[in-house]
């Protein structure tokens, strides 16, 4: 996954004229050209080539990417920036001008975890935390930070249709590394991987609210020698199966479902969490940009960390659809693209997918 | 100011051939007039108004360049004269100045005709109907039909952006319009080539199309043609009110239907000629009604289409379809509107005239009826045409007439209506001068914006024509 | 910090930008400005291919702007023309503001060289309002092309204006350029569109350049500002003319012998009163190129199938391939001398017409009927819907050749030419003739007019010795231009002139000129817009 490998995109963007910029949330947020994915990795390649010097202020554009994936989808040469752009990331921290805001990155994630995991054991009784499960529920940390309910709702669909063997993972991990691959600290996510990696192992099955954990540990892990040997699976792929037994003693009229990145584009999940919804909604509005060409809610990629007003106005652009119609609420299957969306949601609920369901039970 | 006007005579006739060149009353007093009805109630009971002091007929740019040379040398006024049917005051003289009318006309060839690109190359001072008939002798037309066909000139469209009845279908005269000569003040001759739509900076021809004379004298121009159609087909509908028929029109255009004629009239059937003799008085009803008068041409099949489209979108609105007689009836009195004012401005003491502005599709059925209302109460009377329907809006035609006491009065009465026609106009987002220009008479009456778009016009006529000779007090210049 | 990066090849000192910067944050406050170096990078090249070979180079940004601004509203473009006018007022360093969209234009129309002040609009980008019962939108002229295209969708409404750039570039700089878009024929190019913009002039005027319904009393500014490079205001909103999307949509593909008569068939279907939405007519090779460009090899397979007859399955020899094709890059002439005689053979079908038929759906039907019957009688040689859906999917997918083949060492650009029918073969030979030496050349014939045609070449050229190739490509566009007025066309027919085409501009418009330098003198009588563009100082 060295920098180098992504020469052959790098150098197709070089010359690329800018044909995916449309898609880019940030680009479009920001209006810089600087920051369209054409841009991006165009700098990243002069830094490669050694044309322009590799600084903080160079690299800093590597961070204007929510690592949605929607400029690979217009992508004719098939190159997928996201990966490349975090690789820019890794060399811009390996030579040590990662931008001023990555500074002590590491024990900021630790200590996030650390409290996250606190608050998880405060607000789910112990009953839950089962050492020897067969199906492992992994509690993700923006699931926790934002969305706790989240948690008690899943398990509650989940009793509702009589599944009763799953349990919470007792780890000390409530994030399979995302912000570490997005921040460029690779050696910091292979640890952690393999850590993680050795704790799942013992399960047959992982069912984990947040999609990039999903991605990162079915994708990611492999290729970081730290493969779990579990199924891993988003709680809506999990519980597409038992989507018939789900009875609702009401519905909601009408809602837009949101795709996030990671569970549409990334894993390719589209339909199961339409069908979930279908349960407690009685017409799913689609937004124009939908499914493969999902618009991104602006959490990904630390962008939300990083650049909040950015990330805020790619909330709004991706609600500005919702916000002409009547529609009061958009449901997700994330807590991420929850919490970013809310911020701009004003009189519109955005609500989890599960939370939605465990409502209407 | 002393102008050695013997001395003027001489070099212009210099410029043109003294054969061209007149100072006789004979000519004077013919060019001291347009077919402005303010300018010719006016005469009615005072003087004839004062023509200008010399007309020439150049027959090249070249002599109009000439010309223009000794007119800047002298600062004197110039007007570029077509056909003087200029209902806005635009070719007649102002003021008390020694004005030099270049009466084009002479300037009537057609330089050039290619019928493989289907482009006529054609001097400005060729009467319209002359140009469609020698165009139609070789089986094409212009599709430029203004009322006016007959007295004006291809150099009057260009300068007014004329548009004529078809233009639903062929556009105003500047869309026909692919390349121009022009004399500019300073005798220069400039020449916009025609190539297929270039994007070479802006269409420098639109400096002069609209421009009424202000920057220069248009000389020739590149024409678009199209072949003479075999087919033409008419049809007609009728509405209880003016806003379905407009609604029906409007959906028509935007479903891609291109009809040759559309216009919303009253009912026809109501004229006085056409009536039955012993047929009642109209109702109420009968005098709200109004129908829709269309003409189509091209591929018969295509036509067709084009008709069932219209039909279907009117027959929903609750338009009845009456076939094509009153259609074809009106297309073969096409040109008789233009002989309907001319009665009502010889008595002293009646005032006419014709409003005409443009409005998108949203304000228009709003401002047919509020103009229509205030006229009314006036005791004034009008006849309101829809036409030049295009895709996001239409023109009002709103003719008007009235009596008053006295011929003071009438022209009192008569700038009163065309206050209140701005008024009404502008309120309901209309813009008014939409087919006629703005000549002497409409740069005042304009809203603001449309001011402002004048003001840059001057703007650009200091740099032209620093000495102010090209048609000066025309469409707010100096 | 901006002066502690190092850039190879950017010569321009970074202490004047410095400068400018803090001039403007002291005058205008308010304005959001920028001079990261990053931006700097980004903004100092549009899409010219001339610059994409200096790129090859290494010189990614030889002369960066000095910063960007972004206004918010037309207010603050008012504000900072009022700061340039000033400061132009009081001599010095000149200050060069530079309208710029999405940087697509290909003509270097954005690049005013080192220490301009790049004004990026794309703030001002919201659509004002849509008027379905005018067919009318009002937008802001910051909006990405597709951004706009598909908020009408929303409404059942479309501009139909699809250029190529759809997805890369602005309205301001359709409307700047005199854009046109795959379907121009149905729906026009962008000033058949427009009926007014709000433009913010040179002297810092607000103007709206005409009415909603457009028309009106004097000349139509708004065809003046139309096609004005960013030299005589700032185009900041317009109110466009609006259809309901298509119901239906038809495509079909013909057969033409020769590119001859493939032109002729055009004309007679533009004049015959029939409004196809898309014409398309592929000269010998281009054809071969149209075909192919679905499937997902490279750029030099298909022109290398096409050169050696299209032999399939003989390509497992990639080395082969890559010395035919440095070949073919390193001797243009003859490679295109070669197609000539081989061109025959290599589409046996002969030169592909796509038409395209949409709208409501009798109105399609019959049209595509009647255009069918006169394209047959014209000798065309019915291909069926495939080419034609062909086309329609892959029509996007033209521009990602570009990268490509910049990428494997040649380099790629386009000339769009037009005129009138009567000329058009002779515009055709002339500039196909002029260009051969240097590159690799292939044409089609779109955006049909019942008065004539563009021509629309692309060439691919070597690009292995990085200064020799720019003094070619230089070369090249020389003579292809000087062809082109020589045959009576146009230097351009939807690109605009730009930098790259300025010094045809006497040419091309003759003494008209002084009509446009008196609108330059006009607007921007200090020269503060853009000075370079359209050969205007
Ligand atoms: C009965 C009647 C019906 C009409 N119907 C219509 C109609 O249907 N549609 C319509 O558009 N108009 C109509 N008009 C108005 C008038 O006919 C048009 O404005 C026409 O374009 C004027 O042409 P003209 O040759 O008579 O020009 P003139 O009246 O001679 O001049 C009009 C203006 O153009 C300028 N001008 C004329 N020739 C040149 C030139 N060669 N170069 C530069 N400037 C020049 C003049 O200076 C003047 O300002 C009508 C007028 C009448 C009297
Ligand atoms: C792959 C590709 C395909 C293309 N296909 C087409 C095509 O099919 N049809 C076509 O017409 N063009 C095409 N182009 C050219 C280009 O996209 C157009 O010229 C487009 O209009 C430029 O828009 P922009 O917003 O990128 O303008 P920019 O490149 O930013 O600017 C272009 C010029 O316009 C000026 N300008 C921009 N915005 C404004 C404004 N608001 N006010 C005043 N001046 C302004 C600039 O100063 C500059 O001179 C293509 C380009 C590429 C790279
Ligand atoms: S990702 Fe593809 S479309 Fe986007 S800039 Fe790169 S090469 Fe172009
Ligand atoms: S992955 Fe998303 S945020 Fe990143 S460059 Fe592509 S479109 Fe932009």
């Amino acid at each position: 996954m060295s920098f180098d490998e992504y020469e052959k995109a790098l150098e197709l963007c070089t010359y690329c004229p800018k044909l995916c910029r449309h898609t880019c949330p940030v680009g479009n947020a920001e209006r810089r050209e600087s920051v369209i994915p054409q841009a991006k990795m165009a700098m990243a390649n002069l830094v490669r080539k050694g044309q322009v010097e590799l600084t903080p202020e160079t690299a800093s554009v590597f961070y204007h990417c929510n690592g949605c994936g929607l400029c690979g989808e217009y992508c004719e040469h098939d190159v997928d920036v996201t990966p490349a752009l975090f690789a820019a990331r890794a060399e811009a921290v390996n030579k040590g001008m990662d931008p001023p805001s990555m500074k002590q990155f590491t024990d900021r994630f630790y200590a996030r975890n650390d409290s996250l995991l606190h608050e998880l054991h405060h607000t789910i009784e112990e009953r839950f935390f089962v050492e020897e499960a067969q199906v492992a529920y992994f509690p993700s940390c923006d699931t926790i930070e934002h969305s706790p309910r989240v948690l008690h709702d899943t398990l509650k669909v989940l009793e509702s249709v009589g599944v009763d063997y799953v349990a919470l993972h007792d780890g000390e991990y409530v994030c399979a590394g995302y912000p570490f691959w997005a921040a460029g600290l690779m050696s910091e996510l292979s640890f952690l991987a393999k850590e993680i990696a050795s704790k799942l192992s013992n399960y047959k099955k992982i069912i984990c609210d947040c999609p990039a954990c999903v991605w990162m540990m079915r994708f990611l892990y492999p290729q970081l020698g730290a493969p779990i040997s579990a199924e891993v699976l988003h709680v809506v792929e999990f519980m597409d199966n038992y989507a018939p037994r789900i009875q609702v003693s009401s519905t909601v009229p009408e809602a837009f479902y949101h795709d996030p990145c990671y569970l549409g584009r990334w894993l390719g999940v589209f339909d199961a969490p339409r069908r979930l919804m279908g349960r407690a909604v009685r017409e799913i509005h689609e937004f124009t940009w939908n499914r493969e060409r999902g618009y991104c809610c602006g959490g990904g990629g630390l962008v939300a960390d990083n650049l909040p007003d950015v990330s805020a106005k790619i909330a709004q652009r991706r609600l500005e659809e919702v916000m002409r119609t009547d529609v009061p609420m958009v449901v997700s299957a994330c807590a991420t693209c929850e919490r970013n969306l809310s911020q701009e949601s004003g009189n519109v609920e955005v609500v989890n997918l599960m939370t939605l369901l465990a409502r209407q039970l | 100011m002393s102008v050695p006007q013997s001395e003027i005579t001489g070099q212009l006739a210099e410029a043109v051939g003294p054969e061209n060149l007149s100072s006789s009353p004979v000519d004077t007093i013919a060019h001291a007039l347009d077919f402005w009805p303010r300018a010719l109630m006016k005469s009615r009971s005072g003087p004839w108004p004062r023509g200008p002091k010399w007309v020439v007929w150049p027959g090249a740019a070249a002599e109009v360049a000439h010309v223009l040379r000794i007119a800047s040398a002298y600062a004197l006024p110039v007007i570029p004269y077509g056909g003087g049917s200029s209902m806005v005051g635009g070719a007649s003289p102002r003021g008390d100045r020694p004005w030099i009318v270049i009466n084009c006309k002479r300037m009537c060839n057609i330089l050039d005709m290619d019928e493989v690109s289907m482009v006529v190359h054609v001097q400005a001072g060729i009467v319209g109907v002359e140009l469609e008939e020698r165009l139609n002798a070789r089986g094409f037309s212009l599709g430029h039909v203004p009322t006016s066909m007959t007295t004006a000139t291809l150099g009057g469209w260009l300068s007014t952006q004329s548009a004529g009845m078809l233009s639903s279908r062929y556009g105003r005269v500047g869309d026909l319009c692919l390349g121009l000569t022009a004399v500019l003040p300073d005798g220069q001759v400039v020449h916009t080539r025609v190539a297929p739509r270039r994007a070479t900076g802006p269409e420098l021809a639109h400096l002069l199309i609209g421009a009424e004379g202000t920057l220069g004298v248009i000389t020739a121009a590149h024409l678009r043609l199209h072949r003479l159609p075999l087919h033409r087909r008419f049809d007609s509908f009728c509405f209880e009110q003016v806003a379905p028929a407009m609604g029906a029109l409007r959906q028509s255009l935007a479903a891609g239907v291109r009809p040759l004629v559309a216009r919303i009239q009253r009912d026809p059937r109501l004229r006085r000629s056409d009536r039955e003799q012993d047929a009642p008085e109209p109702t109420p009803a009968d005098l709200s009604r109004r129908v829709l008068l269309l003409a189509y041409e091209g591929p018969v099949e295509l036509v067709e289409v084009e008709q069932e489209i219209v039909r279907d979108l009117a027959t929903a609105l609750g338009g009845e379809g009456l076939g094509q007689a009153p259609a074809r009836r009106w297309w073969g009195q096409r040109f008789a509107a233009g002989f309907r004012m001319t009665p009502l401005l010889v008595q002293d003491h009646l005032f006419a005239d014709y409003v005409e502005l443009g409005a998108t599709w949203q304000a228009l059925s709003g401002l047919y009826d509020n103009l229509e209302e205030a006229f009314e109460k006036r005791g004034w009377r009008t006849r309101i045409t829809v036409e030049h329907a295009r895709l996001e809006g239409a023109s009002l035609g709103c003719a008007f007439w009235g009596e008053a006491d006295s011929a003071e009065a009438a022209l009192e009465a008569y700038d009163e209506a065309w206050r209140l026609a701005a008024r009404v106009c502008h309120a309901g987002g209309g813009g008014l001068g939409h087919v006629y220009g703005g000549g002497q008479h409409r740069a005042a009456l304009l809203d603001d914006n449309a001011k402002q778009r004048l003001a840059v016009l001057t703007e650009v006529k200091r740099k032209l024509d620093p000495a102010g000779i090209m048609n000066p007090g025309i469409l707010g210049t100096e | 910090m901006a002066g502690s990066v190092r850039i190879l090849q950017m010569t321009a000192p970074l202490t004047s930008a410095d400068s400018r910067l803090a001039e403007l944050r002291d005058a205008l406050p308010d304005l959001r400005v920028s001079n990261h170096v990053t931006d700097r990078i980004a903004y100092a090249r549009d899409l010219w291919p001339g610059g994409q070979i200096e790129k090859l180079a290494g010189k990614h940004a030889p002369e960066p702007p000095a910063c960007v601004v972004w206004p918010k509203d037309s207010a603050q473009v008012v504000e900072l023309v009022q700061w340039a006018k000033a400061k132009a007022g009081v001599g010095g360093d000149p200050v060069v503001l530079v309208p710029f969209g999405a940087g697509s234009g290909v003509c270097g129309g954005t690049m005013a060289g080192a220490g301009s002040v790049i004004v990026d609009l794309k703030e001002m980008d919201s659509v004002v309002r849509i008027e379905p019962h005018n067919n009318l939108v009002r937008a802001q002229s910051g909006i990405i092309g597709w951004h706009l295209e598909d908020r009408l969708n929303m409404e059942g409404l479309t501009l139909g204006h699809f250029p190529s750039s759809l997805m890369c570039s602005t309205l301001g700089g359709y409307l700047a350029t005199r854009s046109a878009g795959q379907c121009s024929s149905l729906y026009g190019k962008i000033e058949d569109m427009a009926t007014t913009m709000e433009v913010v002039t040179g002297t810092g005027e607000v103007l709206e350049t005409g009415r909603d319904m457009g028309g009106g009393v004097g000349p139509s500014w708004t065809q003046l500002f139309i096609g004005s490079e960013g030299a005589l205001g700032f185009i900041t909103a317009a109110t466009l003319k609006v259809h309901p999307a298509p119901a239906h949509r038809m495509m079909r593909g013909y057969g033409f012998g020769r590119v001859s008569a493939g032109c002729e068939a055009i004309r007679r279907l533009m004049q015959a009163g029939l409004r196809p939405a898309v014409v398309r007519l592929y000269d010998e090779f281009d054809t071969v190129m149209a075909r192919s460009s679905a499937e997902k090899g490279s750029e030099a397979d298909t022109l290398l199938d096409a050169i050696s007859g299209r032999v399939k399955g003989s390509g497992a020899m990639p080395w082969l391939k890559r010395k035919a094709l440095q070949m073919v890059l390193t001797r243009p002439d003859v490679t295109n001398r070669l197609i000539e005689e081989l061109a025959p053979r290599i589409s046996a079908d002969g030169c592909l017409l796509v038409v395209g038929w949409e709208g409501d759906k009798r109105l399609t039907e019959v049209q595509a009927r009647l255009g069918h019957d006169e394209l047959m009688r014209s000798g065309g040689k019915d291909l069926g819907e495939e080419p034609g859906w062909h086309w329609f999917k892959n029509r996007y997918a033209v521009s990602y050749k570009q990268s490509k083949l910049f990428t494997s060492g040649a380099f790629v650009d386009t000339m769009e030419v037009a005129a009138t029918w009567d000329r058009l073969m002779d515009l055709y030979e002339g500039v196909r003739k002029a260009i051969a030496p240097f590159a690799f050349v292939m044409a089609h014939f779109s955006h049909a007019y019942p008065e004539g045609c563009s021509i629309y070449f692309s060439f691919v050229g070597p690009a292995t010795d990085p200064g020799q190739t720019r003094q070619q490509y230089d070369r090249l566009w020389r003579r292809g231009l000087t062809a082109a007025t020589r045959a009576g066309g146009t230097i351009s027919h939807h690109h605009g002139v730009g930098r790259s085409k300025a010094h045809f501009m006497t040419e091309e418009h003759g003494n008209s000129l002084r009509l446009l330098q008196t609108l330059k003198a006009t607007f921007d009588p200090a020269s503060i817009l853009n000075p370079g563009v359209l050969g205007l100082s």
